[in-house]
């Protein structure tokens, strides 16, 4: 669709920003307040910008870069997703290896920042992340895998949106429970991690930018919101029936299907306690299991080799 | 099935937040005094119950950067002058808007900053430091962003390091021992940012500003953008504090 | 003829080593090593060069005596390619060399031998990646050993370093008697020692082609270091100097994957049992090497274990190729194949980089020791920078030559073009182990350099000297210029890797282009990202230069120490334990337990090589039975002893000449 470049290039100026504040609203209806606006994410990015940042007299260089690799990191793989329902901005064969090898350098980057510090504090929140995201790594190439076999397509956007996965709903329900967990780990929300809190031990995300100040923070914070962004749309692509014939039907139900993952998100983080941090690996398992069933639906499934 | 449990408790909740925090007058709070203009035999017995000696004589003046807001001078007059009304607005962005003069009503007003209100005025982040405080004034600044009072319905939210933060919030007399960490968050935080100066303690040290261990060196160096009021103040009182400095009007 | 200008390379080398060895000074000895290897590098190039550039391969025999009657040289592609990279990273070697002994030669020790060695390395490797005579070849294999076990013990005075050198000469003999009775069974079938004769008998199918495929197999793990046979390593590369690390670790090791593909060659068309267990191998010593990489204290022991993790992904690949030969699937085979050769090289050039880093450090600190280290990139900004780029590289991220070859194998495991569903999955399950391999590399390479660099120093006695000379920061330079344009330019080391891909029979120039085409889309990608990360970082270093300065937030906490930052096993430690019964680990401790204690308390903890402490395990209890055995026997029947132990000796001999 020619339509789709412009349109995906809108949702992703807008739309980021846009489900966090959403994800804000439902945890505030949920407790029983007002809540901010939708656009207090914008809003505390603009903030953000005006003002001039403090560095640490321990940190290097290293710690500067850190925040703006990690958004053209994630800038990057988000072009290789399909945001609108349509097809993504980029795509080449075995894409979503580089898609994952690019959050990965991104959350180097920010580790080395926060390790940069010489903080324990800090450390800490590195230790962690890297933990649990190198412990969740097979997942998205089991996924990804997995989708690649049963429609044949080699593309992240072609496997998310062949026609060939049309009745495959177990499939689809297993990769988005492991796309779920994902997002959970990598956009650091409940029952992996609690945004909101303001105790170091408990964090693990927020931890890790303790010390970013002015632009750099609102790097970090717009970057947190596009990888939330991604993985509601992986899940929604998933989950639109309308994904493969593209239009104005798959545009508008990928839109709401973001917003009811993103609903499901905020659902969750205000209903469920944080788990122990002893007990993440096991839910990481949990999506390592649901990947691999997934694997072995589209291995049995598989489309016919070309 | 517990989603069905919550969706219950939730329903039999409602909504709890206060819809209008700019009118709203809380029952059962010593807020605002009101010095009547009648007559003043001088008798001093105001000045004399004050703990704190904030009132003075000829004419009556309540200094509410030193109030405690214990009542005792409404007690002691002969004549009824002072009144303590329900009214929370006590915020000032001058130590000597404090100064509640004879015949005074109108709730006070801060001045509005421009400039802050331009940066602010959709999204503020506070940073809150304890210097010896008794955690009178902490609880009141944690029941600000509770599901009652709601601040961050605003965009004022605390947040969990001073780099994060653009305001930070004082409260307690300045301990000596707290003076060290009080610089260093000071230091930590980016510009523009300002400091506010919640309760009497911080303020004008309250009941122990003649105490040994109180150092208030750092409250000279940097003066406080804005003075809330109370012992402890109220939600209230914080919350439109705020707002009136941003020029919100909500 | 071309080939013999290429031999002539061997009798410079041996002649550079004599005149090495015997020259009073160390800097002659070092220009006399440099000078005669890089001579022998232009010989091996005018003579191999062309092989090199798509022509065909050359031959040479020479005569001799029996019982080796004849040797053959034959330098194809094969060898071409791993010579063009084994001599000149040699030589960038033997440049650090010069400047890591520097203190030493100051101090008065004479540095012939090292340089003599060093060009004996050089020679081993044009023996061992021409010659089609088997004897020819252990010889070779046996030089390189030995002359790189006189280089690991450098430091011979300490009795740490004089073990680990004998270590690592009894596992290498070890593999070379399992490549010895290799040869002697290929023998026994053909009657010669040429590698010719060889391959008629390995291409046909047999029992006894099996048993010499796992026989050589085992001979070139322990020469490479896979899991469970690379326990040698990691006390070698910690003892070894630096330049000696990263040759062993880099280029000599490597002989032996160079010797699993001639073998392939030669053997033609596998079965597919043996690319399934290829395939295993690989993938069990990539994540065993990575998960022990994440807990070292000690840089060169990490990046060692981090060798053992690398040439398990090569080998993957090269299981990968296996299986797409052996099931018909030409375009599979070649992506396996080419993405285990390629792995093989840009491994080469980013684990030098890190171990002359890791060197940089420790001529600057005197220590590797991760946990004493801390706040380095202030005082060693450039070394700090190249081991960054050596571990990022490592870690495969993006845009540098690891991911390459990762993404290629990726290309071939997740291309679902197995016959069998089953099949496929497995592919895939190894795909994802693949991925959690280079999640914890990354983990380590995030420790390794954030706690030695950054931060703030944790041993105040550690003395930090300065940045390193310019004869170690030139080898440091060349391989991380070389690392980045690895990664964005990887046309370059494909095209350098095709004469060797296009020895197999079912290879072809356009098989080959389609099957490598997605890795022109992730240059570009990588090109795209450098291009921003390179934008980015100047923009933030010059804007953030003027910008406030005030110490980390640490909670006001007004008495923070640097021994409060993370340490290395502080973050691994999660991780540790979820893999505890992998990663054996013993804690050292005598903690207070006063309400007030009077005296500080101790805390440490260390990670042994479990492979290790079973073999010592079952050698201690097999000694403990033989002298059990050995206890039992009264002492006046020792005659009756003796005589029974000689009959056994004279039953044995004639029942076994009594054999054909």
């Amino acid at each position: 669709m020619s339509a789709s470049l412009p349109l995906n290039l809108l949702s992703l100026l807008l739309l980021p920003l846009l489900l966090s504040g959403w994800i804000q609203r439902v945890k505030a209806l949920w407790s029983g307040r007002r809540g901010p606006p939708l656009l207090q994410p914008a809003y505390d990015v603009a903030r953000l910008l005006r003002k001039s940042p403090v560095y640490s007299r321990t940190t290097t260089p290293l710690f500067r870069i850190g925040p703006w690799c990690l958004l053209a990191t994630t800038l990057g793989s988000a072009a290789l997703v399909p945001l609108c329902g349509s097809r993504s901005l980029a795509s080449f064969p075995f894409d979503f290896v580089w898609f994952a090898y690019a959050w990965g350098l991104g959350r180097v980057a920010l580790m080395l920042a926060a390790l940069d510090t010489g903080s324990s504090f800090q450390g800490m929140g590195s230790a962690r992340e890297a933990t649990f995201s190198t412990l969740l790594e097979p997942v998205l190439f089991l996924v990804a895998a997995a989708l690649c076999l049963k429609s044949g397509a080699h593309t992240f956007d072609g496997a998310l949106r062949s026609e060939l996965l049309g009745g495959a709903w177990l499939l689809r329900a297993c990769a988005v429970l492991a796309l779920a967990v994902m997002l959970q780990v990598e956009s650091a929300r409940m029952p992996v991690d609690d945004p909101s809190t303001h105790l170091e031990l408990t964090m693990v995300h927020e931890v890790m930018v303790l010390d970013h100040s002015g632009p750099d923070l609102a790097a970090v914070q717009l970057a947190s919101a596009i990888k939330l962004f991604v993985g509601s749309s992986l899940m929604a692509t998933l989950l639109n029936p309308w994904a493969a014939s593209g239009g104005p039907w798959a545009a508008g139900a990928q839109l709401l299907l973001s917003f009811a993952v993103a609903t499901a998100v905020g659902t969750v983080e205000s209903l469920v306690a944080r788990l122990k941090l002893r007990l993440v690996p096991s839910y990481i398992a949990l999506a390592l299991a649901s990947g691999s069933v997934a694997l072995l639906l589209g291995a049995w499934g598989a489309a016919a080799v070309p | 099935m517990s989603l069905f449990q919550s969706l219950r408790v939730r329903r039999s909740q409602g909504t709890q937040y206060i819809r209008d925090v700019r009118s709203t007058v809380p029952t059962g709070f010593r807020g605002l005094p009101v010095i009547g203009e009648a007559g003043c035999g001088e008798c001093r017995g105001c000045a004399d119950a004050c703990p704190t000696a904030a009132i003075t004589v000829a004419p009556v003046r309540i200094d509410l950067g030193r109030c405690i807001f214990c009542a005792q001078c409404e007690e002691a007059c002969p004549a009824d002058k002072i009144r303590f009304t329900s009214e929370p607005k006590l915020g000032a962005a001058r130590r000597e808007d404090l100064l509640i003069a004879e015949g005074a009503v109108e709730p006070l007003r801060v001045q509005a900053s421009a400039a802050f209100a331009k940066l602010f005025g959709r999204s503020l982040k506070l940073r809150q430091v304890s210097a010896g405080g008794c955690n009178a004034c902490e609880l009141e600044l944690n029941a600000a962003v509770n599901v009652n009072f709601d601040a961050q319905r605003f965009g004022i939210e605390w947040v969990a390091s001073p780099r994060h933060a653009d305001a930070l919030v004082l409260t307690g007399p300045l301990t000596q021992n707290m003076k060290e960490a009080v610089r260093l968050a000071w230091d930590a935080m980016p510009e523009p940012r300002f400091l506010v100066a919640v309760g009497a303690c911080a303020i004008s040290g309250g009941l122990y500003r003649e105490a040994e261990a109180i150092d208030r060196a750092f409250l000279e160096s940097v003066g406080p953008a804005l003075f809330v009021p109370g012992c402890p103040p109220h939600p209230l009182t914080f919350v439109n504090a705020l707002l009136d400095f941003l020029g919100i009007d909500t | 003829m071309s080939l013999s200008i290429f031999l002539l390379a061997v009798p410079l080398l041996a002649l550079g080593a004599v005149l090495a060895l015997v020259s009073r000074s160390n800097r002659a000895s070092a220009a006399i090593a440099l000078a005669t290897q890089a001579g022998a590098i232009a010989l091996v190039l005018a003579g191999a060069g062309r092989c090199l550039l798509g022509g065909g391969a050359q031959e040479l025999s020479w005569p001799w005596p029996p019982p080796i009657n004849t040797i053959a040289f034959r330098v194809d592609g094969l060898g071409a390619f791993f010579l063009a990279w084994s001599l000149p990273l040699t030589w960038l070697g033997t440049l650090y060399a010069l400047g890591y002994l520097r203190p030493y030669f100051a101090q008065g020790r004479h540095g012939g031998t090292h340089f003599a060695l060093l060009n004996l390395i050089a020679l081993s490797f044009v023996l061992i990646y021409s010659v089609q005579n088997a004897l020819v070849f252990l010889l070779g294999w046996e030089i390189a050993a030995v002359a790189a076990w006189l280089l690991v013990i450098w430091d011979y005075k300490s009795q740490k370093i004089r073990f680990a050198g004998f270590n690592y000469l009894v596992s290498t003999h070890v593999g070379l008697f399992v490549l010895v009775a290799a040869f002697m069974l290929l023998h026994s079938k053909t009657g010669s020692m040429d590698f010719a004769a060889f391959a008629t008998f390995l291409a046909r199918p047999s029992p006894t082609r099996g048993t010499v495929f796992l026989l050589l197999g085992v001979a070139f793990a322990l020469k490479s270091a896979f899991f469970p046979f690379h326990s040698w390593l990691p006390r070698a590369h910690a003892a070894a100097p630096a330049h000696v690390s990263a040759l062993m670790s880099g280029v000599i090791h490597k002989a032996g994957l160079f010797g699993f593909l001639r073998f392939t060659l030669l053997m033609g068309r596998p079965e597919e049992w043996m690319g399934w267990t290829v395939l295993a191998f690989g993938a069990v010593s990539a994540f065993s090497g990575v998960l022990y990489t994440s807990t070292q204290r000690d840089l060169k022991r990490l990046l060692g274990y981090s060798s053992t993790e690398n040439v398990g992904i090569a080998a993957m690949g090269f299981g990968l190729g296996y299986l797409g030969w052996c099931w018909g699937n030409a375009s599979l085979a070649l992506i396996g194949f080419a993405g285990g050769l390629l792995h093989v090289f840009h491994h080469a050039l980013f684990k030098c980089l890190s171990f002359y880093a890791s060197g940089a450090v420790y001529q600057a600190a005197h220590t590797v020791d991760l946990e004493r280290l801390g706040g380095l990139a202030r005082r060693l900004p450039r070394t700090a920078a190249l081991f960054l780029l050596g571990g990022l590289a490592g870690s495969a991220l993006p845009p540098l030559n690891g991911l390459v070859s990762e993404f290629i194998l990726y290309t071939g495991l997740l291309s679902g073009q197995a016959p069998a569903p089953e099949a496929n999955v497995v592919l895939v399950i190894a795909a994802a182990a693949l991925a959690f391999v280079g999640g914890v590399s990354a983990l380590s390479t995030v420790r390794a350099f954030g706690v030695a660099f950054l931060g703030t120093p944790r041993d105040a006695s550690v003395q930090v000297g300065g940045e390193a000379p310019a004869a170690m920061l030139v080898p440091m330079l060349c391989h991380a210029l070389l690392v980045l344009a690895g990664g964005l330019f990887p046309q370059l080391a494909i095209e350098l890797a095709r004469s060797s891909l296009g020895l197999f029979s079912f290879a072809s120039p356009e098989v080959l282009a389609a099957s490598l085409a997605p890795v022109g889309a992730l240059a570009t990608a990588s090109r795209l990202l450098a291009a921003a990360l390179l934008g980015l970082g100047l923009a933030c270093w010059w804007k953030g230069r003027a910008a406030r300065r005030s110490p980390t937030w640490g909670c006001g906490y007004t008495a923070a120490t640097p021994r409060m930052q993370y340490t290395g096993s502080s973050f691994s430690e999660h991780l540790a334990r979820i893999f505890e019964p992998y990663m054996p680990v013993s804690r050292r401790e005598r903690l207070p337990n006063e309400l007030f204690p009077q005296s500080s308390g101790q805390l440490g903890s260390h990670h042994a090589d479990a492979v290790e402490r079973r073999i010592f395990e079952v050698l201690a209890r097999g000694e403990d039975a033989i002298s059990e055995f050995a206890a039992r026997i009264p002492a006046h029947s020792r005659f009756a002893f003796a005589a029974g132990l000689f009959a056994v000796i004279v039953l044995g001999a004639v029942a076994s000449g009594g054999w054909p």
